[in-house]
């Protein structure tokens, strides 16, 4: 059995789809969720084949519940969103529904993901991800997952970030979290008047600076407001002066 | 540039015209022959070369405007007009008048004071001439200006009027499809008040005011679709007073504030929405009170928006006010306050 999981938050468009997988006797429908809480809860449980899911929902949205997944499903999106903004992922993606969509759009959709598990060829939607959900402007939150519970954090309340191995730990007033991203996302993505890299491996915020110190003959160092140092490298002080307009 | 200063350039000019008039005629008055007949033919010559004159230093100057040296130019261009001025009025009227072979002494003896009060006269004149031009140039291009900012306001304000969501419209579509097959009945329903709904939409964009009630009635049309949408999730409670019902308030602010609300709501929860408006008349304003249930940790998602910003500009563009729509969040609830003059 193929196991599938629905994810959106009308239920009528979950009914629709649903009544439409009937024809497939091999897709069972193991879980239907209506926001992206119980989607990233839902598919650790049943680490699902294929996920139907819908892009703005409650809560989080469908890039965002993408981010906090572990397990990598072949994606089906399903939404109203303009045909254009889902060109970027058309290609990470199984395929995309423009609702109102058809029987045999998804049809379509659904033999297309059919060819491509007898073929155990993997989509991989994350790369195109996050792209889109970060395209244009600065994000306004982050979020992360901490166990089994997903943390926003707004991202005037981070303190720093800093550099561990593939992931990036966002450190906040509350403790650090773990993120699957590299520092050259958050220096390319984040506010460059908030947020300044000061070192191939740390990135601060403007406001949680008190101190600088010189520190060797080149570089310098940082006092953070949590008393945290921060190494600062050559570049890394040209761009501080710059963003302090010191 | 304005009016004030074409008119500050009347009294001197006509100080400067009429006391080379009189100057003029003082001068020519020591001759005995100057009798009042001569005054007539005096009078007549003198406005005509003046008018003459200035007509010609007007055109010269108006029409020669280099960017730099301008000030120059316009002195010599000046000096040479009076010099012909003087020249002409001596050497033709004068003769005219008094006829020839009468000895013109007093011109070359006063030919500088002569010189002096036409050059006078010619520069008044022609800057008030460029002046006056100017300012109608101005004023005429205030007046565009001011047209064609009333029509951009008119064309922002009908845009606003009738910006609908298409993914309200898309998913509402959707809904729809599903309801075929599953509840005939209902689908059926829904299509006849998602109809109504666009039809009120269109209509009002062209409309300015209507009456609370109307907006009311506008907005209970799109209630019952989200409430399908969204089954059971959301409850909306309106209290509202008679006069407020009949009071006119601007079209279409009612229902994108409550839609937002809904958004915010049911984006932010997963809970049973409860969404409550209140409005009154308060000191000749309607005072609406929108609230809803919002989640703290829940921050706005970026691209979903608060989509009050259109609203805000409508009201700044209808009332030239930007105190008029107000958001303030109390515990878990998000309240919006949106006052407006009630309409004649």
């Amino acid at each position: 059995m193929i196991k599938v999981i629905l994810i959106d938050d009308e239920p009528l468009s979950r009914e629709l789809i649903r009544s439409y997988l009937n024809a497939y006797k091999e897709l069972e429908v193991v879980e239907e969720c209506s926001d992206g809480f119980e989607g990233v809860k839902a598919i650790a449980t049943h680490k699902p084949d294929l996920v139907f899911l819908d892009i703005q929902m409650p809560k989080i949205n469908g890039f965002e519940m993408l981010e906090l997944i572990d397990e990598n499903p072949a994606i089906i999106f399903s939404t109203a969103f303009d045909e254009y903004a889902i060109k970027a992922f058309e290609k990470n993606a199984i395929d995309y529904l423009l609702k109102p969509f058809s029987k045999d759009r998804l049809d379509k959709a659904v033999t297309k993901f059919l060819d491509a598990h007898a073929k155990n060829t993997v989509y991989n939607a994350r790369p195109a991800i996050q792209e889109l959900s970060t395209s244009g402007d600065t994000p306004t939150r982050i979020v992360v997952k901490t166990g089994t519970k997903v943390k926003i954090i707004p991202v005037h309340e981070i303190q720093y970030l800093q550099s561990e191995d593939d992931f990036v730990k966002i450190v906040t007033a509350e403790g650090g979290y773990l993120k699957n991203r590299t520092m050259q996302f958050y220096e390319d993505h984040l506010d460059k008047t908030q947020f300044v890299r000061v070192h191939r491996s740390w990135m601060v915020h403007v406001n949680q600076v008190t101190k600088i110190d010189k520190y060797g003959k080149e570089s310098h160092i940082i006092i953070l407001r949590n008393g945290t140092q921060v190494p600062v490298s050559k570049q890394g002080y040209a761009k501080l002066k710059e963003a302090l307009g010191i | 540039m304005n009016l004030s200063r074409i008119r500050k350039l009347w009294l001197p000019g006509g100080i400067a015209i009429l006391g080379s008039f009189a100057a003029l005629f003082l001068y020519f008055k020591q001759f005995q022959d100057f009798t009042s007949d001569k005054i007539f033919q005096f009078t007549a010559c003198f406005i005509v070369s003046i008018l003459v004159f200035c007509w010609s230093s007007v055109v010269a100057l108006s029409m020669y405007t280099p960017v730099r040296f301008k000030s120059v130019y316009a002195v010599l261009m000046t000096a040479v007009l009076a010099y012909l001025q003087i020249s002409l009025l001596t050497g033709i009227f004068g003769p005219m008048i008094f006829g020839t072979g009468r000895n013109m002494d007093f011109v070359d003896d006063n030919f500088v004071l002569l010189l002096l009060i036409s050059f006078l006269n010619i520069s008044i004149f022609s800057q008030g001439y460029v002046l006056l031009g100017e300012t109608k140039e101005e004023s005429s291009h205030k007046a565009r200006q001011d047209e064609i900012n009333e029509m951009l306001r008119e064309a922002e304000l009908h845009k606003l009027q009738q910006q609908f969501q298409p993914h309200f419209l898309f998913n509402s579509l959707n809904s729809i499809s599903a309801l075929i097959a599953m509840r005939p009945e209902e689908a059926r329903t829904m299509v006849m008040k998602l109809s109504d709904f666009l039809r009120t939409t269109l209509k009002r964009g062209d409309e300015q005011g209507v009456t609370f009630q109307n907006e009311i009635d506008y907005l209970q049309l799109y209630l019952d679709i989200e409430k399908v949408r969204f089954g059971h999730r959301l409850e909306v409670n309106i209290t509202t007073t008679n006069d407020v019902l009949q009071a006119k308030i601007p079209t279409l602010l009612l229902q994108p504030i409550v839609e937002n609300a809904i958004k915010f709501g049911l984006y932010g929860t997963t809970e049973k929405v409860i969404i409550t408006i209140d409005a009154k008349i308060q000191h000749g304003t309607v005072l609406i009170t929108i609230t809803n249930p919002f989640d703290r940790e829940m921050l706005p998602q970026a691209g979903t928006g608060f989509g009050l910003n259109a609203i805000k500009r409508r009201l700044y563009l209808l009332f030239a006010r930007n105190d008029l729509l107000e958001t303030t969040t109390r515990e878990n609830t998000f309240i919006t306050t949106l006052k407006t003059p009630v309409a004649p």
